[in-house]
Protein backbone atom coordinates (compact mmCIF):
# COMPACT_ATOMS: atom_id res chain seq x y z
CA UNK A 1 0.00 0.00 0.00
CA UNK A 2 1.74 3.55 -1.09
CA UNK A 3 2.59 5.28 2.22
CA UNK A 4 -0.05 8.33 1.14
CA UNK A 5 -2.77 5.82 1.35
CA UNK A 6 -1.98 4.51 5.06
CA UNK A 7 -1.24 7.89 6.17
CA UNK A 8 -4.86 8.59 4.51
CA UNK A 9 -6.46 6.24 6.49
CA UNK A 10 -4.75 6.61 9.53
CA UNK A 11 -6.08 10.53 9.65
CA UNK A 12 -9.36 9.14 8.56
CA UNK A 13 -9.20 6.39 11.42
CA UNK A 14 -8.41 8.70 13.75
CA UNK A 15 -10.86 11.35 13.12
CA UNK A 16 -13.70 9.89 15.00
CA UNK A 17 -11.57 8.35 17.80
CA UNK A 18 -9.22 10.33 20.79
CA UNK A 19 -6.33 8.02 21.10
CA UNK A 20 -4.94 8.55 24.58
CA UNK A 21 -7.35 10.98 25.20
CA UNK A 22 -7.46 14.76 24.87
CA UNK A 23 -4.85 16.00 25.66
CA UNK A 24 -5.67 20.25 25.22
CA UNK A 25 -6.34 21.67 28.44
CA UNK A 26 -5.09 19.40 30.86
CA UNK A 27 -2.01 19.80 33.06
CA UNK A 28 -0.42 23.16 34.24
CA UNK A 29 0.47 25.80 31.46
CA UNK A 30 3.77 26.09 33.15
CA UNK A 31 6.48 23.75 31.95
CA UNK A 32 8.45 21.59 34.38
CA UNK A 33 12.36 21.65 34.74
CA UNK A 34 12.48 18.13 33.36
CA UNK A 35 9.54 15.82 31.51
CA UNK A 36 9.67 12.13 31.08
CA UNK A 37 8.69 10.49 28.44
CA UNK A 38 9.21 6.73 27.35
CA UNK A 39 11.34 6.57 30.68
CA UNK A 40 13.77 9.12 29.61
CA UNK A 41 14.00 12.32 31.63
CA UNK A 42 14.88 15.35 29.52
CA UNK A 43 15.78 19.00 30.89
CA UNK A 44 13.27 21.56 29.43
CA UNK A 45 15.16 25.03 28.53
CA UNK A 46 14.78 28.06 29.90
CA UNK A 47 13.33 29.53 26.91
CA UNK A 48 10.57 26.64 26.53
CA UNK A 49 9.93 27.21 29.94
CA UNK A 50 9.62 31.27 30.18
CA UNK A 51 8.09 31.18 26.45
CA UNK A 52 6.00 28.18 26.53
CA UNK A 53 3.04 28.88 23.64
CA UNK A 54 -0.48 28.52 24.99
CA UNK A 55 -1.96 25.14 26.34
CA UNK A 56 1.53 23.75 25.07
CA UNK A 57 1.79 21.37 28.76
CA UNK A 58 4.05 18.55 29.80
CA UNK A 59 1.58 15.84 28.88
CA UNK A 60 1.03 17.05 25.64
CA UNK A 61 5.24 17.02 25.23
CA UNK A 62 5.53 13.88 26.36
CA UNK A 63 2.70 12.75 24.24
CA UNK A 64 4.59 14.07 21.37
CA UNK A 65 7.53 12.29 22.28
CA UNK A 66 5.75 8.82 22.65
CA UNK A 67 3.10 9.06 19.61
CA UNK A 68 5.41 10.94 17.29
CA UNK A 69 4.50 10.52 13.49
CA UNK A 70 7.49 11.93 12.18
CA UNK A 71 10.70 12.81 13.25
CA UNK A 72 13.72 14.05 11.53
CA UNK A 73 17.26 16.37 11.99
CA UNK A 74 16.99 19.93 11.39
CA UNK A 75 20.44 22.07 10.98
CA UNK A 76 20.22 25.55 12.00
CA UNK A 77 22.29 28.32 10.00
CA UNK A 78 25.05 27.99 12.78
CA UNK A 79 25.79 24.13 12.05
CA UNK A 80 23.95 22.81 15.04
CA UNK A 81 21.46 19.98 14.65
CA UNK A 82 18.19 19.21 16.57
CA UNK A 83 15.96 16.19 16.30
CA UNK A 84 12.42 17.28 16.04
CA UNK A 85 9.17 15.14 16.92
CA UNK A 86 5.26 16.22 15.38
CA UNK A 87 2.59 14.52 16.74
CA UNK A 88 -1.04 15.24 16.19
CA UNK A 89 -2.66 15.86 19.09
CA UNK A 90 -6.40 15.74 19.51
CA UNK A 91 -8.47 18.73 21.32
CA UNK A 92 -5.87 20.93 19.65
CA UNK A 93 -6.25 19.75 16.56
CA UNK A 94 -2.48 20.69 15.08
CA UNK A 95 0.32 18.56 14.19
CA UNK A 96 2.85 19.61 17.41
CA UNK A 97 6.29 19.87 17.51
CA UNK A 98 8.95 19.22 20.28
CA UNK A 99 12.80 19.73 19.10
CA UNK A 100 15.29 18.13 21.33
CA UNK A 101 18.85 18.34 21.28
CA UNK A 102 20.93 16.08 19.90
CA UNK A 103 22.46 14.69 22.71
CA UNK A 104 18.88 13.75 23.73
CA UNK A 105 18.93 15.91 27.25
CA UNK A 106 17.08 18.46 26.51
CA UNK A 107 13.75 19.61 25.22
CA UNK A 108 14.34 22.86 23.61
CA UNK A 109 10.94 24.03 22.04
CA UNK A 110 7.84 23.02 21.27
CA UNK A 111 4.71 24.22 19.85
CA UNK A 112 1.70 23.94 17.50
CA UNK A 113 3.01 23.88 13.97
CA UNK A 114 0.88 26.04 11.74
CA UNK A 115 2.47 25.43 7.93
CA UNK A 116 3.22 21.39 9.31
CA UNK A 117 -0.55 20.42 10.19
CA UNK A 118 -1.08 21.70 6.58
CA UNK A 119 1.20 19.73 5.17
CA UNK A 120 0.37 16.70 6.85
CA UNK A 121 -3.26 17.60 6.32
CA UNK A 122 -2.97 17.55 2.68
CA UNK A 123 -0.22 14.29 2.83
CA UNK A 124 2.56 16.46 2.12
CA UNK A 125 6.03 14.48 3.31
CA UNK A 126 7.80 16.00 0.91
CA UNK A 127 7.72 19.37 2.75
CA UNK A 128 9.16 17.57 5.83
CA UNK A 129 11.80 15.46 3.53
CA UNK A 130 13.30 18.50 2.22
CA UNK A 131 14.01 20.41 5.24
CA UNK A 132 14.78 17.64 7.80
CA UNK A 133 17.67 14.78 6.95
CA UNK A 134 16.75 11.24 8.57
CA UNK A 135 13.17 11.61 8.35
CA UNK A 136 11.16 9.07 9.52
CA UNK A 137 7.34 8.33 9.13
CA UNK A 138 5.95 6.37 11.10
CA UNK A 139 3.43 3.68 10.30
CA UNK A 140 0.68 2.82 12.23
CA UNK A 141 -1.52 0.29 10.46
CA UNK B 1 8.97 44.39 24.42
CA UNK B 2 10.99 41.76 25.91
CA UNK B 3 13.79 40.69 24.40
CA UNK B 4 15.37 37.35 25.54
CA UNK B 5 18.46 34.76 24.79
CA UNK B 6 18.70 31.49 26.19
CA UNK B 7 22.43 30.50 25.91
CA UNK B 8 22.91 26.99 26.69
CA UNK B 9 25.09 25.66 23.87
CA UNK B 10 22.47 23.04 23.22
CA UNK B 11 19.58 25.89 22.87
CA UNK B 12 20.96 28.95 21.56
CA UNK B 13 17.61 30.74 20.68
CA UNK B 14 16.64 34.75 20.48
CA UNK B 15 13.27 35.49 21.44
CA UNK B 16 11.46 38.69 21.03
CA UNK B 17 7.67 38.48 23.14
CA UNK B 18 5.24 41.10 22.40
CA UNK B 19 3.52 40.71 25.91
CA UNK B 20 0.68 38.45 23.76
CA UNK B 21 0.84 35.12 24.56
CA UNK B 22 1.60 32.61 21.03
CA UNK B 23 -0.82 30.37 20.51
CA UNK B 24 0.75 28.74 17.40
CA UNK B 25 4.02 29.35 15.41
CA UNK B 26 4.47 29.26 11.90
CA UNK B 27 8.24 29.04 10.36
CA UNK B 28 9.11 31.09 7.62
CA UNK B 29 9.17 29.92 4.26
CA UNK B 30 12.81 30.11 3.14
CA UNK B 31 13.80 30.05 6.94
CA UNK B 32 13.05 27.45 9.11
CA UNK B 33 15.21 28.98 12.26
CA UNK B 34 12.71 32.10 12.41
CA UNK B 35 9.34 30.48 13.99
CA UNK B 36 6.83 33.42 14.46
CA UNK B 37 4.17 32.91 16.73
CA UNK B 38 0.84 34.09 16.54
CA UNK B 39 -2.07 35.01 18.99
CA UNK B 40 -4.77 33.06 17.79
CA UNK B 41 -5.78 29.52 15.45
CA UNK B 42 -4.48 30.23 11.83
CA UNK B 43 -4.25 34.07 12.90
CA UNK B 44 -1.34 36.60 11.29
CA UNK B 45 -1.60 38.31 14.81
CA UNK B 46 2.09 38.24 15.64
CA UNK B 47 2.84 37.28 19.25
CA UNK B 48 6.30 36.81 19.07
CA UNK B 49 9.74 35.67 16.96
CA UNK B 50 11.74 33.07 17.97
CA UNK B 51 15.08 32.61 16.48
CA UNK B 52 16.78 29.53 16.57
CA UNK B 53 20.91 29.88 15.99
CA UNK B 54 20.43 33.18 17.95
CA UNK B 55 24.29 33.73 18.63
CA UNK B 56 24.84 34.41 14.47
CA UNK B 57 22.58 37.67 15.53
CA UNK B 58 24.67 38.57 18.35
CA UNK B 59 25.84 41.06 18.50
CA UNK B 60 23.84 43.26 16.15
CA UNK B 61 24.90 42.61 12.60
CA UNK B 62 23.53 39.90 10.75
CA UNK B 63 20.20 41.14 8.92
CA UNK B 64 20.77 44.22 10.86
CA UNK B 65 20.17 47.80 8.82
CA UNK B 66 22.21 50.51 10.99
CA UNK B 67 20.58 53.61 9.31
CA UNK B 68 17.38 52.40 9.66
CA UNK B 69 18.16 50.85 12.88
CA UNK B 70 15.99 47.49 11.77
CA UNK B 71 16.69 43.83 12.04
CA UNK B 72 15.52 41.62 9.15
CA UNK B 73 14.84 37.99 9.56
CA UNK B 74 14.64 36.15 6.36
CA UNK B 75 13.92 38.02 3.02
CA UNK B 76 11.68 41.32 2.55
CA UNK B 77 9.54 41.35 -0.75
CA UNK B 78 7.85 43.77 -2.25
CA UNK B 79 4.05 42.53 -2.99
CA UNK B 80 3.32 41.19 0.24
CA UNK B 81 -0.33 39.69 0.22
CA UNK B 82 -0.79 40.63 3.84
CA UNK B 83 1.43 42.36 6.19
CA UNK B 84 0.53 42.68 10.18
CA UNK B 85 2.40 44.51 12.63
CA UNK B 86 2.51 44.57 16.63
CA UNK B 87 4.95 47.22 18.35
CA UNK B 88 7.58 47.36 16.62
CA UNK B 89 7.68 43.58 14.89
CA UNK B 90 6.07 43.93 10.77
CA UNK B 91 5.71 40.67 9.41
CA UNK B 92 5.22 40.15 5.86
CA UNK B 93 2.81 37.49 4.15
CA UNK B 94 2.38 35.57 0.90
CA UNK B 95 0.02 33.06 -0.48
CA UNK B 96 1.27 29.37 -0.54
CA UNK B 97 0.88 28.89 -3.99
CA UNK B 98 1.47 24.77 -3.46
CA UNK B 99 -1.87 24.28 -2.65
CA UNK B 100 -4.98 26.84 -3.56
CA UNK B 101 -6.23 27.33 -0.36
CA UNK B 102 -5.66 30.95 0.61
CA UNK B 103 -2.98 29.80 3.72
CA UNK B 104 -0.49 32.25 4.30
CA UNK B 105 3.54 31.53 4.85
CA UNK B 106 5.41 34.73 6.85
CA UNK B 107 8.41 35.84 4.43
CA UNK B 108 10.30 37.89 6.47
CA UNK B 109 10.30 40.01 9.73
CA UNK B 110 11.01 43.18 10.51
CA UNK B 111 12.13 44.76 13.89
CA UNK B 112 12.14 48.30 13.80
CA UNK B 113 14.41 49.81 16.75
CA UNK B 114 16.61 46.89 17.41
CA UNK B 115 19.26 48.80 19.18
CA UNK B 116 17.29 49.46 21.88
CA UNK B 117 16.12 45.77 21.80
CA UNK B 118 19.08 44.43 21.59
CA UNK B 119 20.75 46.99 24.22
CA UNK B 120 17.72 45.43 26.55
CA UNK B 121 18.34 42.51 26.31
CA UNK B 122 18.61 39.09 29.02
CA UNK B 123 20.09 36.01 29.08
CA UNK B 124 18.40 33.15 30.54
CA UNK B 125 20.65 30.60 31.61
CA UNK B 126 23.68 33.44 33.33
CA UNK B 127 22.37 36.88 34.28
CA UNK B 128 19.16 38.60 34.44
CA UNK B 129 20.51 40.94 32.32
CA UNK B 130 23.26 42.65 30.05
CA UNK B 131 23.90 45.79 28.87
Amino acid sequence: MPPQWRLRRRLHRRSGMIRNGSLAGSGSSRLPATITANGRTRLVSRHARDDAHIGITAEIIEHVLENWEIRGVKTDSDGRQSLCYWAFVYGLEKMVRVAVSMDDTTIITAFRDSPATRKWRKLDIGYFDRKYRRLEVRDAS
Amino acid sequence: MRVSYDDDDRVDILHFATGVPSFEGYTLYDDDDVVVGVATEDGHDIATVTVMAGSTYLPLGRGYDPEMDKLILGRTIDDPDKVTENGDITVWWKFDEDFDDGFLNPIGVAIRNASVHFANIVVLSREPAIR
